[in-house]
């Protein structure tokens, strides 16, 4: 049987200098606070590269904040030039498992795999997501 | 980092006249700024004609969250912004000009051919830090 259900949308955005990006490889930064019994599931979004095409790096990740990080977002650095949107899902940004619930209580974090990213100068980031009791 | 419970939506769908005109999304309110997080566009008859592009800005112009350019525009397509050279989203997800609205207008030649273009933009608003 269909569902229809029609939860709050909630975006997290904002800039990461590639220090907060490639610090600690796949420790990254926190963008959406871990939350007790809150469970996000991450529907869309977009990150672009400022100031410089990205290099560097193996991938460039988005994951949530267990100790064994669940990926979700996954873009090559070659994906990622300058001032140009890529799109979750788009060549080279892989969006693993769309739309699936996250696990309780934990937050979302970016991160870096491999080396540290360079050139780029800063990252930008849009995550659309729900949160669920 | 910003994580935003309120994010919003407004959609519409104007005469090629109006977008030629430009046409108010959101008006500008005092002590607020919009910050557009994304926007698709979609034609209704394929844009000809010297149009350059349709852009969303703040309702000075000075600010271009996102440049859909007239390639883009086909007939009944849904051009997202982002999309390779013809969603040119280069402020997206950056701040408008303090207390302005958005704003959907043509640059350059008005649109010919087209009937009207239906738009959708998403958005955050933040408190504008008054100054004294």
């Amino acid at each position: 049987m269909a569902t229809t259900t029609h939860p709050k949308v909630h975006c997290a955005s904002g800039s990461l200098t590639l220090a907060q990006v490639a610090a600690n490889t796949l420790a990254g930064t926190i963008v959406v606070d871990p939350a007790p019994d809150r469970t996000i599931t991450v529907l869309d979004g977009w990150l672009r590269a400022a100031g410089h095409n990205a290099a560097g790096a193996t991938t460039l990740i988005i994951t949530d904040t267990t100790a064994s990080p669940v990926t979700i977002v996954s873009a090559t650095a070659g994906a990622l030039l300058q001032d140009v949107v890529a799109r979750f899902g788009a060549s080279n940004v892989t969006f693993t498992a769309p739309n699936a619930a996250l696990t309780k209580g934990k937050g979302l974090r970016i991160g870096c795999t491999g080396s540290a990213l360079t050139t780029s100068h800063s990252l930008d980031y849009l995550i659309y997501y729900t949160v669920t009791v | 980092m910003a994580a935003y419970k309120n994010l919003r939506a407004v959609y519409g769908s104007s005469a090629v006249a109006a977008i030629d005109a430009g046409v108010t999304c959101v008006k500008g309110q005092k002590q607020r700024t919009y910050t557009v997080v994304d926007a698709w566009v979609r034609a209704h008859g394929t844009a000809s004609g010297t149009t350059t592009s349709v852009d969303i800005s703040d309702t000075s112009n000075t600010i271009k969250a996102v440049v859909f350019t007239r390639a883009g525009l086909s007939n009944h397509a849904t051009l997202r912004a982002g999309t390779a050279t013809t969603g040119v989203a280069t402020n997206l997800g950056k701040p408008l000009t303090a207390e302005e609205g958005i704003m959907i207008k043509t640059v350059g030649a008005a649109l010919a051919t087209t009937t009207d273009i239906e738009w959708c933009v998403l958005y955050t608003v933040t408190p504008t830090v008054a100054t004294v």
